[in-house]
């Protein structure tokens, strides 16, 4: 017996929030110890190895999150301004998150040593996380019509929809930004 | 390709596929069908059951050509089996090709889950389900028939899905507008959606008519009655107060006119979802290409940062060791 689409987003989305959610605590403790805000010097590498880890969970449980929504969206494929920007949030979260990965697995625990590379990374990492947790939120806001994020008034009918050419750049940007860091990161190796 | 990256694959395309593995158990949700749709995996004879449920097709008010009319279709002992979701059609024949009541010259004006298409999907809690359809009959008198039929699976996850089909068609002879018949005009678009916290205001156009009243209820609520404001010549305008809360108003008009008092049918207006015509191929191309450009974004600001201990140093450092590093200050 295989469970129905709905089912199977909430035990992706659960696993998503909780996977992502403990990753952006961490990358604040960590930004934390970086910064020698709050010292603590024997949790810190276990902060990041937390913050990497959940992250990576995170990452492969998003998928199953993503389809199963789309199986178990109302309608043929995704009709709701709500589910298009969840859409958005969830795969420029993916996007950030597996730079995120990337920079730590190229940089290594070093990348908490210097300052303003630390502080870009929590950032960038809290930012994944943040992006995430707001389309756990729209799902709530969708489904049972009210959201944690109500007293924000988000504009719930607006929806950014740009055109083939729009995204097109938007993806030859993110690949020339992706190549150039591929290059100069075998530069360096060499 | 090591083994990590194995189980990492193997693992994303586990997930991927499962939620490919059947049909469609969570419905598609309310659209323009044809048997076509409805055969595909339910009206499969190797692999479908009959459903047990009893299906009724009936008129619920006059056709004239090209003015408004109800039929209703009740779904019955629903008892016998435990359902998720039931799905119900609205056709014209059963040949499972071309047959919507657009393809024999009807319109859907409205059907009482908030929407204007042929099949319509719902999660019924008593033992029989009932769903009205407002329609508009082509401009030319004549003899159709119309068929119901739906599909379902079981609330026991078996897999198995279900057919069911009523057993008579119902015949509908619409019949040419007398003259003097107060009536709206055919030309007239009537609403059937709006947003929440919106009221609808839009100009009705009569013919034959002298006064229009006009009632609205929520479903299966308190009647309230109030008198059409004539704005011209056979112009009238109607205004239905807005909801704040999803939901579906019903109203329809009395028209008297040459002693002849007519009542429309009831009509839907629905503020159910924010459902909107997307592109969805667009939608997907756009979601990609955010996903690319974060990655990119944040991989591009690394190149622009002091690449000092890239550079010079790349081993790795624990950071529970970051005493000595830093010269063995304490906290």
């Amino acid at each position: 017996m295989i469970p129905s689409p709905p089912t199977l987003h909430v035990v992706g989305t659960e696993m998503v929030v909780g996977s992502f959610a403990l990753s952006g605590a961490c990358f604040l403790l960590a930004l934390l110890g970086s910064l020698q805000i709050w010292k603590f010097h024997t949790l810190q590498k276990k902060v990041d190895t937390i913050a990497h880890g959940a992250l990576v969970f995170g990452l492969l449980a998003t998928p199953l999150a993503i389809l199963s929504g789309i199986q178990s969206s109302p309608g043929d494929g995704i009709q709701s301004t709500i589910l298009a920007t969840k859409m958005f949030l969830a795969m420029s979260g993916v996007g950030l998150a597996l730079a995120v990965l990337i920079v730590r697995m190229k940089q290594g625990t070093e990348i908490w040593n210097q300052t303003f590379a630390s502080v870009a990374h929590a950032m960038f990492g809290m930012t994944a996380v943040g992006m995430m947790l707001l389309t756990a939120s729209l799902g709530g806001r969708f489904s049972r019509g009210e959201s944690l994020l109500d007293f924000a008034h988000l504009p719930y009918d607006t929806l950014f929809l740009a055109p083939g050419w729009f995204s097109a750049v938007l993806l030859l940007i993110g690949l020339a930004n992706i190549a150039l860091y591929i290059r100069r990161d075998s530069a360096i190796e060499h | 390709m090591n083994s990590s990256l194995k189980t990492l694959v193997l693992f994303v395309s586990l997930l991927c596929i499962s939620s490919f593995s059947q049909a469609n158990p969570g419905g598609v949700g309310p659209s323009t069908q044809d048997m076509q749709c409805g055969g595909a995996c339910h009206g499969d004879a190797d692999l479908n059951a009959t459903s047990p449920f009893t299906i009724q097709l009936q008129q619920t008010s006059t056709a004239y050509a090209g003015l408004p009319m109800s039929m209703n279709v009740e779904v019955s002992n629903l008892d016998q089996m435990q359902i998720d979701v039931l799905g119900v059609f609205l056709l014209t024949d059963t040949t499972g090709f071309e047959d919507t009541p657009e393809d024999d010259g009807w319109a859907i004006v409205s059907n009482s889950e908030g929407g204007d298409e042929n099949y319509v999907e719902a999660q019924p809690t008593s033992s029989s389900f009932d769903i009205a359809w407002v329609l508009k009959p082509p401009s030319e008198p004549g003899t159709f028939t119309f068929f119901a039929s739906i599909h379902h699976g079981s609330a026991d996850q078996s897999g198995t899905p279900y057919f069911g089909i009523s057993n008579q068609p119902l015949t509908i002879e619409v019949l040419p507008v007398p003259e003097n018949l107060p009536r709206i005009d055919p030309e007239t678009v009537l609403p059937s959606q709006r947003n929440n916290g919106e009221q609808s205001t839009f100009t009705l156009s009569t013919l034959e008519v002298e006064t229009v009243s006009v009632e609205w209820r929520l479903q299966e609520g308190e009647v309230h009655i109030f008198n059409a404001t004539n704005i011209g010549e056979q112009q009238w305008e109607v205004t239905i107060p807005a909801t704040l809360t999803p939901s579906i108003v019903e109203w329809r008009v009395t028209l008297e006119g040459n002693d002849i008092v007519q009542t429309s049918p009831w009509l839907q207006i629905s503020s159910l979802s924010d459902s909107v015509d997307i592109d969805n191929s667009m939608l997907y191309l756009q979601s990609f290409a955010l996903l690319v450009f974060s990655c990119g974004f944040y991989l591009g600001i690394t190149i622009l940062l002091p690449s000092k201990s890239i550079n010079e140093d790349k081993r790795f450092i624990p950071i529970d060791d970051m005493d000595e590093y830093n010269g063995g200050e304490e906290a």
